[in-house]
């Protein structure tokens, strides 16, 4: 026999259980891949338009504005590291996550919100299928995959949209352009930009999906936890950029 | 087997259910009856570990599977699929092609395995029914909890729902219905329990 004293659960349980999940994540039988392609195919595939758009978009106007303002300073070879700065360590990680948040963190709210209405939730837990390991845990890791490989996307991208408008001002051939970037990049920015793209991305299908499952009985608790989704996983993405911006100074100083 | 041992439950102040004890054991159909709001669902809400009890304990031996009010299908997946996830709980290490076979004759017996591709939503509110009582049946469950019996569920089935409900006796198994009908109470229940001053009470016709 079992005690069925259970049930609610705190937001540090619910991390907990998460993290325990995802430890056993090989053991676990009720893990479902199908979900994990279907997170990515909607979070990743169907992302990449807007994505190859604002990094098309972002790098020439960094390369256009920085361009402009380092020539009369006679420093055009710094707009290699506003690139790296702008496009791979810190603004491109921010504005996926947010691209993330705007269209997949909301999406999973919403969903899991109308499965507790229609009790598709208890359903599960009925027949003895965790949620945490059924509904959870597969969009974290498609979140998470996603996030990262958009990430490494908008980086390309966005150093193409660099070099197009870069022709405007000084006709490189793009390997020069690109040697140059190149040699600008170091491994602490590829690594800060992987490491805060996936703790976004984490912190993004954590919040959003507990915020979905913590909807009762009302189909009107759907939108206001949505709101709170969207304001908790803000506070977690700046959270995340800025111990990435610390970690960047910390490791500066020590180089 | 179910064994409730002095629960309280109370929702927004107000008090549900008050030191409730009862046993429900296995091999027959047990009757919880009540008036409309008399906290029937919660009950079984509670039962199933779906709502925490104010205080006391719920005891359960064995698999449990559960009917609704609503059908609660997975509504992404389709019938198949609905039914398959039930299956893999339960029999983890069956083939494939053996919980298929299960399915489709189970959807066959319910003239439904032409829906068998189709998702919850494209399915009439009766069928998604039988869609529903088809996951708990297939699933072979110690403890069936049924929440308003043979409501929505067309009256040329009520043969075989009957027959299955008789195998899951003969298997031992506790089937326990929740209802305000008094027709369902006569009908089926072997053991009978009413609800009323928030506590629960056996009680025959």
């Amino acid at each position: 026999m079992k005690s069925l004293l259970a049930s609610k659960i705190s937001f540090k349980e619910y991390f907990a259980d998460i993290l325990f999940d995802l430890v056993n994540i090989k053991e676990n039988r009720n893990i479902s891949t199908s979900v994990i392609i279907n997170q990515i195919f909607f979070t990743g595939l169907e992302a990449v338009t807007i994505v190859s758009v604002v990094s098309l978009l972002l790098g020439a106007v960094i390369i256009q504005q920085g361009y402009m303002v380092l020539d009369t300073l006679g420093q055009r070879t710094l707009i290699y590291n506003i690139l790296v700065s702008a496009i791979i360590r810190d603004f491109g990680p921010f504005i996926v996550s947010f691209i993330i948040l705007a269209r997949s963190g909301t999406a999973i709210s919403t969903e899991l919100g109308n499965m507790m209405i229609n009790k598709e939730i208890d359903a599960l837990k009925a027949f003895g299928i965790s949620p945490i390991s059924y509904i959870v845990n597969p969009r974290v890791v498609g979140v998470v995959i996603s996030i990262v490989v958009l990430m490494i996307y908008f980086s390309i991208f966005g150093i193409f949209g660099g070099y197009l408008a870069s022709t405007m001002f000084n006709a490189l051939p793009f390997s020069d352009f690109f040697n140059n970037f190149i040699g600008t990049l170091r491994l602490i920015d590829i690594v800060l930009m992987i490491t805060k793209s996936a703790l976004s991305g984490f912190a993004i299908a954590v919040i959003c999906s507990y915020h979905g499952l913590s909807v009762k009985v009302a189909s009107t608790e759907v939108p206001q936890r949505n709101i709170m989704a969207v304001a908790h996983s803000v506070y977690a993405i700046f959270a995340v950029h800025l111990l990435g911006v610390l970690a960047h100074v910390w490791v500066m100083g020590l180089i | 087997m179910i064994e409730i041992k002095e629960l309280s439950y109370s929702l927004d102040g107000k008090e549900i259910f008050n030191k409730v004890s009862a046993k429900f054991s296995p091999g027959q159909i047990i009757t919880v009856s009540g008036h409309s709001g008399s906290g029937k669902s919660m009950l079984l809400s509670i039962l199933q570990g779906l709502k925490l009890p104010s205080s006391g304990d719920v005891l359960l031996s064995g698999t449990s599977a559960i009917c609704f009010q609503v059908p609660a299908l997975i509504s992404n997946l389709t019938v198949e699929l609905n039914l398959l996830l039930a299956l893999d709980v339960k029999f983890p290490t069956m083939s494939l092609r053996e919980k298929v076979a299960i399915i489709n004759d189970a959807l066959n017996d319910y003239d439904l395995y032409s829906k068998k591709g189709d998702r919850p939503a494209m399915l009439s509110l009766g069928q998604q029914y039988l869609v529903a009582l088809i996951r708990s049946f297939i699933f072979r469950p110690a403890n069936f909890l049924w929440d308003e019996p043979f409501v929505n569920i067309d009256e040329a089935y009520h043969d075989k729902i009957n027959d299955q409900l008789n195998r899951l006796i003969e298997e031992k198994s506790l089937v326990v219905f929740f209802t305000n009908r008094k027709e369902i109470v006569k009908c089926y229940g072997q053991t009978k329990f009413i609800i009323e001053d928030r506590v629960l009470k056996n009680y025959e016709i």
